[in-house]
């Protein structure tokens, strides 16, 4: 079952002759559990595209349907609200919440949507990823690593329908960065938790289920 | 090889500016606080030394005494005499004339130009010949005529019309009832008019400025001595003799109120820096990898601090020179600007300086270890134990928890303005303005009648000329007590001398005790203050004394006697003895603390009346208070050299300096107070604008633009808080404390909580950051979310 459609989309900036066609008519579905990795070069599209997947940004036509919902028509606070019950993010920098303990970064985006927290999934997650025994630490305590594990947490404690990595292992050496990857694959396959990952590194992408690579805003190749 | 010792100053500088720049609403924060400051203490210096430049501007041109009824030869010995600086004849005809309904009197003054030449500009020449005369401008323009010199004129001199020709013109009465005309000394010495008219001269004392008031009086009663003047034709100008019994009071005002201003302005500019060095704690870790050393660092921030000085302080001081100019156009003067101006651009660079020591001395012990990691902008908080819901509320309780130095310093300023503001509001509301009206002599009556004394044209023996005639004596009381509703008239008594002490000289008013006195017997003293002694001894008292002490340059001695000149019709001499002194008074409307017998009195003046004034009590003033008035005005009309003073004229008098005073205090609180505003601005400002990608991030993550607002709204509701707590407690005790001790002096003073002040307060101080956190949430939510996620701070 697909989780995630878009249908020609399209983002372009500026008008000609200097229009900038950073998204040209993407199409594309996303299989429910698996975990894609969007590639290209810089400036090929691949962030904006996230962005618009996870209701940051909108297109300049086309349409996105996460979960079975059509995100263009929804309005600012509606997407806010989507995001934090069907989108998980998980930045290159982290962001996390400085003032906040591991623990509250974590289930921020369920209090926040006023549900109870789930503590025994919690648990289990912060068990995967090894972050457990870090829960009342801050984030500049920790490692870069051990923050990028608990971004991820915080992206899966929401139970959303897909998680969107933008460059999760771009602030991280090439150690961290393959422990980090393992971990999404782990989670995507335990949790059957659908994860949309884009980088620029094709070594890296080569973990994931899918590759689609994106070259001057539209696909160029799409491979298992 | 030292390595901090390169010639870097150049690139420590173009650094300094370059991060004044990049954090440009610091930086205006900075240099707003910097420049208030400067102008309001550069505006209120000048103003103060402008008032007293103005006033002595006056005085230099003004004669110190005037010697009535003397010879043109006696002058002229008088003018060689070394104790004289100048000494000119003088004479004015009493008499008033009229031209095309502008009022004019005839007046002869040797040297007039010479004389008055610092105070208004004088064009043409002094009168030499019978018909030249020097008047102002503003006659001829009164008259429709043109002021041109040469310019004939007729005036009317009691007779034929007379022809005269204008040779020189002043500048200086725009505003009178009555034009001066300055004749000729042949014209003085001539004239039909003025021929048979004594000399007066008009006599300025050397080096009399630094003396004190009782030296002044006794010089100038010396010199008539010498020259055969009899005391009754000595007149000293009374506003030079107050000017040497002031103190330089105004002064302390200045630094007062100078040292609270910089002091709430290095809060506020500490506070600013602080959370802007806390903010770049990576640029400036950067900085240090690179090999910038701590002292350089220190340097940087010092620099900083240094050029939003030399912004500001002199736009503050153009701003001050030009209010304090509009102020006080007659006292300003370039020689006191500069002065002023340097002197507080000093203490302005020292108090920022100081100010930004401390963040200065943060910023160079950041490590840059430290600052690379630096994730956000989180201090150590206390575990606190146990999960709270993160709600928009509990959101706003951590960041504040987590920054609790900026909500100290945030805190501290505004308390400070807050307690000053509550000291000013609680005055205020604690003024009975009826009490305050009722001061000194309304305390029990509503009426006052007294004698027209001019006390700046003191008369030699006070005010004994007017009670020789009597006229506040029974047939006047008795006229009044007839009138409906009066309740009662008390007559206030008082005599009055020249006495001669220590070799001081000064006049002075006796209040009469009478054995019901006991107030005054009671009052601990030196020496023995009862009645019995004093009408035995024909002895004084004295309460008061240091007051008396301070404006004569003396002490008073108990059993010492000193030497009492007084007029009845006649002038006597006496001994009187000093039976007892008292640094206390009684507080009372009696308006002197020289205090004689009634029994001595009378042997002294017999059967003069010695009546200084009536005041009058009316049953229910509200109802009856205009029929008393209009009756009483009626019986005065018979009476020219007696004065009315009611409680209603001066209820509205007061009132205008009332609403001055509640303005100025007012003023004053409110200015401190910006300060306070200031930093609260920027605490939200910046707390804000630090957090930009921290707010997209938790927008991001699925949190709504209601949710993000109200997380503000709360942080800003936990900023405002403890300043309202701590103004709120300590404002009221403050107030209270400070009403307490008013009271020793201001009995009009009754403690009332000053209720609309603070709820207006309380209500700026909870809505200020609020609507300041909502503007800048909506200004950063114009960009689109993408675009604040991807940008670097």
């Amino acid at each position: 079952m697909n989780i995630l459609t878009t249908n020609n989309l399209t983002k372009y900036y500026g008008t000609e002759p200097l229009l900038v066609k950073a998204l040209d008519g993407i199409s594309l579905e996303i299989e429910q559990g698996s975990f894609t990795a969007i590639v290209g070069t810089s400036g090929s599209g691949k962030s904006t595209l996230l962005h618009i997947l996870g209701g940051l940004d909108t297109p300049t036509s086309g349409s996105v349907c996460v979960d079975g919902q059509e995100l263009s028509g929804m309005g600012k606070n509606e997407l806010a609200i989507f995001r934090r019950r069907k989108i998980g993010f998980v930045f290159q920098n982290y962001n996390l919440i400085p003032n906040l303990t591991v623990y509250d970064n974590i289930v921020f985006p369920v209090e926040l949507d006023g549900r109870s927290v789930d503590e025994e999934y919690l648990t289990v997650i912060t068990g995967t990823l090894n972050i457990g025994d870090k829960r009342n630490r801050k984030p500049k305590e920790l490692s870069g690593g051990q923050q990028q594990r608990v971004a991820i947490a915080r992206a899966l404690a929401a139970k959303p329908a897909i998680i969107l990595a933008d460059e999760p292992t771009g602030n991280l050496d090439s150690h961290t960065s393959q422990e980090v990857i393992g971990l999404l694959k782990t989670t995507s396959e335990k949790f059957h938790q659908t994860i949309v990952m884009i980088t620029h590194n094709d070594e890296i992408a080569q973990s994931a289920d899918r590759t689609i690579r994106i070259e001057d805003g539209k696909i160029v190749e799409s491979r298992w | 090889m030292h390595l901090d010792k390169n010639n870097n100053n150049t690139i420590i500088y173009r650094i300094a500016k370059s991060n004044l720049i990049a954090k440009k609403m610091s930086s205006f924060f900075s240099m707003l606080s910097i420049l208030s400051a400067i102008t309001f203490v550069s505006t209120l210096s000048l103003f103060l030394i402008g008032t007293q430049t103005a006033e002595k501007n006056i005085l230099e041109s003004m004669q110190h005494v005037m010697y009535t009824n003397v010879t043109k030869e006696q002058i002229q010995h008088m003018a060689s005499d070394e104790r004289m600086e100048r000494c000119d004849s003088y004479k004015a005809l009493e008499k008033t004339f009229q031209i095309q309904n502008v009022k004019y009197r005839l007046y002869y003054h040797e040297n007039y130009a010479e004389s008055m030449k610092k105070n208004i500009s004088v064009e043409g020449k002094e009168p030499k010949t019978y018909d030249e005369i020097l008047v102002d401008r503003a006659f001829m323009q009164a008259l429709g005529r043109e002021p041109i010199l040469g310019a004939d004129i007729d005036l009317d001199i009691g007779g034929e019309p007379q022809k005269f020709t204008v040779c020189g013109y002043t500048d200086g009465n725009n505003s009178t009832a009555t034009y001066a005309i300055n004749v000729s000394e042949v014209f003085a010495e001539q004239g039909p008019l003025m021929k048979n008219l004594p000399y007066t001269a008009l006599v300025r004392i050397h080096d009399i400025i630094d003396a004190p008031a009782s030296t002044f009086a006794t010089i100038a009663y010396q010199i008539a001595m010498d020259y055969g003047i009899e005391r009754s034709n000595v007149y000293l100008n009374g506003k030079f003799e107050e000017s040497l019994q002031k103190g330089n009071s105004g002064i302390y005002t200045i630094l007062f109120l100078s040292v609270m201003l910089f002091v709430a302005s290095s809060i506020v500019i500490y506070s600013i820096f602080y959370l802007s060095v806390t903010s770049r704690i990576q640029q400036i870790g950067q900085l240090q990898t690179i090999g910038m050393t701590e002292k350089q660092i220190k340097q940087m921030i010092h620099r900083e601090g240094l050029l939003l000085s030399v912004l500001a302080i002199p736009v503050g001081l153009f701003l001050g020179g030009i209010i304090s100019y509009i102020l006080i156009p007659d006292g300003w003067t370039f020689q006191n600007f500069g002065i002023t101006a340097l002197i507080i651009s000093v203490l302005g660079i020292l108090v920022v300086q100081l100010s930004v020591r401390k963040p200065a001395s943060i910023a160079s012990k950041v490590s840059p270890i430290e600052a690379s990691k630096n994730v956000g902008t989180a201090t150590k908080q206390k575990f606190q134990g146990g999960h709270k819901i993160l709600t928009p509320y509990v959101l706003a309780r951590i960041e504040n928890i987590n920054n609790c130095k900026k909500w100290w310093f945030t805190t501290v300023s505004l308390a400070l303005g807050g307690i000053i503001f509550m000291i000013g509001a609680t005055w205020i509301a604690s003024w009975d303005a009826e009490r305050y009206i009722r001061m000194g002599q309304f305390e029990n009556s509503e009426y006052y009648i007294s004698y027209l004394y001019d006390h700046s044209a003191p008369k030699p023996y006070g005010v004994t000329e007017f009670q020789l005639t009597g006229h506040l004596g029974n047939v006047l009381e008795n006229s009044i007590r007839k009138i409906p509703n009066v309740k009662d008239v008390y007559i206030e008594k008082m005599v009055f001398g020249n006495i001669e002490y220590k070799g001081t000289t000064f006049l002075q008013g006796f209040y009469l005790l009478s054995a019901e006195d006991t107030t005054y017997y009671q009052l601990p003293a030196k020496g023995n203050n009862s009645y019995d002694y004093m009408v035995e001894h024909d002895a004084i008292l004295i309460t008061e004394s240091t007051f008396s002490e301070k404006i004569n340059g003396i002490t008073f001695d108990t059993g010492d006697k000193i030497t009492f000149r007084y007029f009845d019709g006649e002038e006597h001499t006496v001994e009187l003895e000093i039976a007892a002194v008292s640094t206390e008074s009684v507080n009372s409307y009696v308006t002197t603390n020289f205090c004689i017998a009634d029994k001595t009195a009378e042997k002294l003046w017999n059967a003069m009346n010695t009546a200084l004034s009536f005041s009058i009590s009316v049953e229910d003033y509200e109802k009856s208070g205009e029929q008393v008035e209009t009756a009483l005005r009626t019986l005065l009309d018979d009476y020219a050299d007696l004065s009315l003073a009611t409680l209603r004229e001066t209820k509205i008098e007061m009132s205008g300096q009332m609403s001055e005073y509640t303005i100025q205090i007012y003023g004053i609180s409110i200015f401190v107070i910006l300060f306070s505003i200031f930093n609260l601005i920027n605490t939200v400002v910046s707390g804000i604008v630090n957090r930009k990608k921290e707010l997209s991030m938790l927008e991001s993550i699925g949190m709504e633009e209601r949710q993000v607002r109200n997380m503000l709204l709360w942080e800003s509701f936990f900023l405002a808080l403890p300043n309202i707590l701590i103004t709120l407690t300590l404002g009221t005790i403050a107030g209270f404390t400070f009403i307490s001790w008013m009271q020793k002096s201001a009995s009009y003073l009754e403690y009332h909580f000053p209720i609309i002040a603070v709820v207006l307060y309380i209500i700026g101080m909870t809505s200020i950051p609020m609507l300041i956190s909502l503007a800048c949430l909506k200004s950063q939510t114009k960009i689109s979310l993408v675009e604040r996620i991807r940008n670097e701070d």
